[in-house]
């Protein structure tokens, strides 16, 4: 076998890897560059195109790919979700349960928590309403609807200002916490950071899920 | 800026081959040979324009019978205006000096 003839073949092959990598939307543009390869005199150069359109097959399938088509991504997601409207559904339904003194009836219960004392009642209100939009978000996640993206952006912009507000508060104590965590462990606020990455990697996940499939 | 000014000096180079015969349709290889791109550059970049309205592309039969046909471009209203652009720019900053107002003391 010559090298004129292993050129060639390598050649061929790389064409039909190229073709085979090329996304479904792409096929017409694979050909394209196929074709022009019979066109080539060289064969040493047939063989830089043809590796330069195996190149850029692979890259348009990069291009192409999202994380959302794989189920246990989205199923990942899902959970996470969900363990986002268990915290703030449970954060609404203790202190809807306090302010409106919900099932204690039976139980003088001592109306002396200050943060709950100076917390007004929209907060828990509004609290409820993300959790139930989180819940609703699993849903559209598992669906793969286009409205998942703002079922989960919408709440969580929601959670993210519920947290600044009570933040500020100097009832909540939540800075003292923090500060405390941070001298203790550097590292102690990698874990809301980690959690607040995650969401944000889950918005944009769901946002390019958004976008529709290149033109052809 | 200018969507032109954005383009990268890869880009700039292909608007610039297929600026040379806008009238004409162009082959990808001819394309190459023209600026110099490997394969691998020039068809993410003829797929992005192509995408965005810069440029038309069609099937071509080719001259030679039993040939295969060729996909060929050529840039559409839109980008000969984007191609226009940088030409323009070039042009301004080449000529330099302020244009002196007639008859200004």
């Amino acid at each position: 076998m010559t090298l004129r003839a292993i050129s060639q073949w390598l050649s061929r092959q790389l064409i039909s890897a190229a073709m085979h990598v090329s996304p479904c939307e792409r096929k017409e543009w694979a050909k394209a560059m196929s074709r022009e390869v019979e066109e080539i005199p060289s064969v040493r150069e047939a063989l830089w195109w043809s590796l330069g359109c195996f190149q850029a097959s692979c890259h348009e399938r990069l291009k192409s790919m999202k994380p959302t088509n794989w189920w246990p991504v989205r199923w990942a997601m899902a959970l996470w979700i969900a363990l986002l409207a268990v915290d703030i559904l449970f954060y609404a339904g203790i202190t809807l349960t306090y302010k409106l003194g919900l099932f204690t009836g039976h139980f003088p219960y001592p109306r002396n928590v200050p943060l709950l004392e100076v917390t007004p009642l929209w907060e828990p209100m509004l609290a409820l309403v993300s959790g139930v939009v989180f819940l609703l978000a699993i849903v559209l996640i598992l669906k793969r609807s286009r409205v998942a993206f703002g079922a989960v952006v919408a709440p969580f912009a929601i959670t993210l200002l519920l947290f600044a507000v009570r933040f500020s508060r100097p009832e909540s104590g939540d800075l003292q916490s923090l500060s405390i965590a941070y001298q203790k462990s550097h590292f102690a606020l990698i874990w809301p950071i980690l959690g607040l990455a995650i969401t944000i990697l889950i918005c944009l996940a769901l946002w390019q899920d958004r976008q529709p499939p290149a033109a052809r | 800026m200018t969507l032109a000014r954005k383009c990268s000096p890869q880009t700039l180079a292909l608007l610039a081959a297929l600026m040379d015969q806008p009238r004409e349709w162009q082959h990808g290889y001819e394309l190459s040979k023209a600026t110099g791109l490997k394969s691998g550059t020039l068809y993410p970049i003829l797929t992005r324009l192509s995408d965005q309205g810069f440029l038309d592309s069609r099937w071509k039969d080719a001259e030679q019978p039993g040939r295969p046909p060729r996909h060929v471009y050529r840039l559409t209203a839109k980008g000969l205006a984007l191609a226009r652009e940088p030409m323009k720019v070039l042009a301004d900053s080449r000529s330099g000096l302020k244009p002196i107002k007639v008859g200004a003391q």
